[in-house]
């Protein structure tokens, strides 16, 4: 066969070259561990064991392995969504693609489980379960309990859903859902919808992630704070930090070409002590932290509100807070509102709640958060050896409806 | 291993081919055997025994055949081994279920049925395939094949034992023994087979993501605008995934020097049912034909008899579509329409011009929806919702969404791209630019699907 020959069809060495050319730089290129891009750790090349070949997970790892090492997996990622919109999409990956660079999450709710759906979507039995579980933790103690459902991005500007998008109406639904609750003289409910539709014109969500922005979880505060006769603190008065290219968990889903980044807004804010049930052993935390313990539990100890590094790396909302702890106690030392004794307030919440903890620092002595997906502890074990003058609940609406740890309130 | 992967594109087509090419002409055979092995054993091992023995099942009995030409008792007990052998593996991986369940709910015992987590890749076409290798050597049609090697190869064929084309073996048995490959051959089974990839990833799988995604809202919930819309989806995505991967299968074939039949013939634009059966699964049909319809008497019987005959054959047609009542219902389906069909509508349909594909496409979407639900509950949800009218304005966000694609699978059932390469397949250059584009973008859709972000932050 001549060179020659073979010219004549570029089909077949540019075919050739293709798979060849892949594979052999497939080859080559050392394997990456992490992918920035997908947030997510990357399948390495299997071992191969006679027993994993013949019981086919060595060739499910092995499948998993050419994928994510694929040379320029990023791009053809990127491809794709490019495509996708060609092909005049207005969602990719389950996000939907808003007006004014707004990404919103596809939320859809389903009569009943199905593995093969999404994390966008919701069935009606975890949402009764987890109903259920709340109205009976209401039920359980007869403590001062606020409870509130954030709504997410979508519900509050709806304006910017593109033509005819049919989704979940949180306007009507959050209220339902409080009235659906058992009567309990110890409730209260506080709906931010209504504040934050006035605020809609305002950047008070971002567009690439699911959070609400630090002024959108302000107007929630200020809203929380008239329900339960706190003073607010005024923005005026705190200093004012910007952190930009922010990147969020839609963006992170839909790679939408072109997608302009948010910037993220953080206060400082003095404290007396901040310690959370994080890991001791991560020696990146230990050079930022001390280990203290607390009631038997390995804690760490640190001296600012925020996880400042974490601002350099993708997922910089994890700044809040220090992430999403189990348990998380903090001595405030500015309260404006002081009482004959120092107030404590429990914080049981999602990560919705994490950009408005610094403001609430200015209405308790103290506040203990608790994360139910990693709790250390039993909440009947917290609520019967402490004292709380409030016990504030808060989930965003799409995480209540989807979140499997809410049962763990009974315990 | 399916073809639209990036482990078959990016691992084994390099590899095989390469060693397939270089191979000198004695063992190209013995190299495809193995290389076919390798593909069908990769993931699920444990069903390599059952190939192994299919091949020597079937060899044995076209041998038995061969050595016994004179005595027909001796004959028959070989071609029944062989039927036996096929039709007992594939009944019992197929329908076994099936069976018990039937059986339980009928006379409220518990029978407990075999648990197959997956069936044998490919088990309900290889099995048909090699059937009738032995019921072709039994009626003399062709020689048996002394070679194990070639016989091997051609059951383990790679390019068409997942999904077909159904090839027999008198449509390859000279190409096993003595083929040439020529730089033409593999540059036009490089274009079938590039086509075939965009036709399945590109058009199927994306306009199957709205049938989908109507199915998991679940059909109750969904308005009928939005179900109709769903089941079209379906009906593209259908003809979209199975011709791509005939079309693969075909071009495969065509650079490893083989010719298999087409499949496919734009379906969707036939004016009648007996039309479009002529052009879907049309070495399914073939083999229907030849192997039950003729055997039964075909037509040359009484009119009671044929109508039997074809009766059974789309009971049967539906049934070795899936293990399921609903198959049988979309099998019958079609034989109720055929039958109405060559009593007296084939004509009328045939001198219209608009009203027969208006005909046929309701027909066939309708039967796709039959086709789509296994679940009696569910499929009969789906009915009611598709002609119980409920309004809703959900389907606007989706048309939306998938408007271009609709129009783009429509266009791509008919001939126009067939045209179109008859006219300019010439230019080269043009030629190459789009295919070159349908497999990048293939390849980044193939990417992109195993691309699942942990968003461990996503509280």
């Amino acid at each position: 066969m001549k060179i020659k020959e073979l010219l004549k069809y570029p089909l077949i060495w540019l075919f050739a070259l293709l798979i060849f050319g892949f594979m052999i730089v497939d080859f080559i290129l050392p394997d990456r561990l992490y992918s920035e891009f997908e947030n997510t750790k990357l399948q390495q090349k299997p071992e191969f064991t006679i027993a994993g070949f013949f019981d086919s997970t060595y060739g499910t790892k092995y499948e998993t392995y050419i994928n994510e090492q694929f040379p320029l997996r990023d791009q053809w990622i990127t491809l794709k969504a490019v495509t996708e919109i060609g092909l005049g999409k207005l969602e990719n990956n389950n996000i939907i693609y808003g007006e004014d660079d707004y990404l919103f999450e596809k939320l859809q709710i389903i009569p009943e489980p199905n593995a093969s759906a999404g994390s966008n979507v919701a069935n009606m039995k975890q949402i009764e379960r987890n109903w259920r579980f709340m109205n009976e933790f209401f039920q359980m103690y007869d403590l001062p309990v606020t409870f509130a459902l954030a709504p997410n991005s979508y519900a509050v500007m709806t304006d910017k859903l593109p033509f005819g998008t049919d989704l979940p109406d949180q306007e009507s639904m959050i209220p339902e859902i409080y009235n659906s609750f058992t009567e309990d003289d110890y409730l209260t409910f506080i709906n931010f919808l209504p504040t934050l539709k006035e605020h809609q014109d305002e950047y008070i969500y971002y567009r690439t992630d699911h959070h609400w922005t630090t002024l959108g979880a302000y107007y929630a505060y200020v809203e929380y704070c008239n329900e339960k006769g706190l003073e607010p603190i005024s923005l005026d008065e705190l200093q004012a930090n910007d952190v930009q290219d922010f990147y969020g968990t839609y963006y992170n889903k839909c790679k939408k070409p072109g997608q302009d980044s948010d910037i993220i807004t953080w206060y400082d804010v003095p404290l007396e002590t901040f310690q959370f049930t994080g890991d001791v052993n991560d020696e990146n935390m230990l050079k930022q932290a001390e280990v203290t313990e607390w009631n038997g539990i390995p804690m760490l100890s640190v001296d600012g509100m925020y996880q400042l590094d974490q601002f350099d790396t993708r997922d910089k909302y994890a700044a809040f807070t220090w992430g999403n702890n189990g348990l998380t106690q903090i001595v405030t030392g500015h309260n404006n509102d002081p009482k004959e004794e120092p107030t404590r307030l429990l914080l049981i919440k999602d990560s919705y709640a994490n950009s408005m903890v610094p403001y609430l620092t200015y209405n308790y002595d103290e506040i203990w958060i608790m994360d139910l997906r990693s709790t250390p502890m039993n909440m009947s074990q917290i609520l019967a050896e402490n004292e709380f003058d409030d016990i504030f609940v808060m989930y965003n609406f799409s995480t209540f409806l989807t979140d499997t740890d809410i049962a763990r309130l009974r315990f | 291993m399916v073809f639209s992967s990036v482990l078959f594109l990016f691992r084994f087509m390099p590899i095989a081919f390469l060693i397939y090419y270089l191979c000198p002409k004695k063992l190209k055979n013995l190299a495809l055997m193995i290389l076919s092995l390798f593909f069908y054993s990769w993931g699920e091992p444990k069903y390599f025994p059952i190939m192994l023995f299919s091949i020597v099942l079937d060899y044995t009995c076209g041998q038995g055949i061969k050595r016994f030409k004179d005595n027909p008792k001796m004959k028959r007990l070989f071609l029944i081994l062989s039927m036996c052998g096929n039709l007992g593996m594939l009944g019992f991986f197929k329908y076994t279920n099936f069976f018990v369940n039937n059986l339980n709910a009928l006379f409220g015992i518990e029978l407990s049925g075999i648990y197959v987590a997956k069936l044998p890749l490919g088990i309900s076409f290889y099995t048909f395939q090699t059937m009738s290798y032995t019921i072709d050597v039994y009626r003399g049609k062709v020689e048996a094949e002394d070679n194990i090697i070639n016989f091997g190869a051609f059951v383990v064929l790679f390019p068409q034992l997942i999904a077909g084309p159904i090839v027999t073996y008198i449509d390859v048995q000279k190409e096993l023994k003595d083929r040439t490959i020529t730089l033409p051959m593999i540059d036009d089974g490089l274009r079938l087979f590039i086509m075939g990839v965009g036709s399945k990833v590109l058009i199927a799988n994306n306009i199957g993501a709205l049938w989908t995604e109507v199915q998991t809202l679940g059909f109750a919930n969904v308005s009928t605008p939005l179900v109709w819309l769903g089941v079209l989806a379906y009906s593209f995505q259908l003809y979209f995934d199975f011709s791509g991967y005939s079309l693969m299968a075909i071009g495969l074939g065509k650079m490893l020097g083989f010719h298999f039949p087409q499949n496919f013939n734009y379906p969707y634009v036939s004016k009648s049912v007996t039309e479009f059966w002529r052009r879907w699964h049309m070495t399914l049909g073939s083999w229907f034909r030849e192997y039950v319809y003729i055997p039964l008497g075909g037509n040359r019987c009484s009119k009671a008899r044929n109508f039997f005959n074809i009766f059974m054959v789309w009971f049967l047609t539906g049934f070795w579509h899936g293990a399921n009542w609903n198959f049988i219902l979309w099998g019958l389906y079609f034989w109720v329409f055929l039958m109405i069909e060559k009593s007296f509508l084939l004509k009328k349909l045939e001198k219209s011009k608009v009203w027969s594909h208006i005909y046929l496409l309701s027909v066939v979407v309708i039967s796709w929806a039959m086709f789509a639900v296994s679940d009696m509950g569910e499929l009969s949800a789906l009915f009611s919702r598709l002609f119980a009218f409920d309004g809703g304005t959900d389907w606007i966000y989706y048309l939306q969404n998938y408007a271009l694609i609709f129009i783009m699978a429509a266009v791509f059932s008919t001939p126009v791209l067939k045209k179109a390469y008859e006219k300019w397949g010439q230019l080269t250059w043009l030629k190459t630019a789009f295919l070159s584009v349908v497999m990048l973008l293939s390849v980044a859709y193939l990417v992109d699907s195993t691309y699942n972000p942990f968003l461990y932050f996503n509280f």
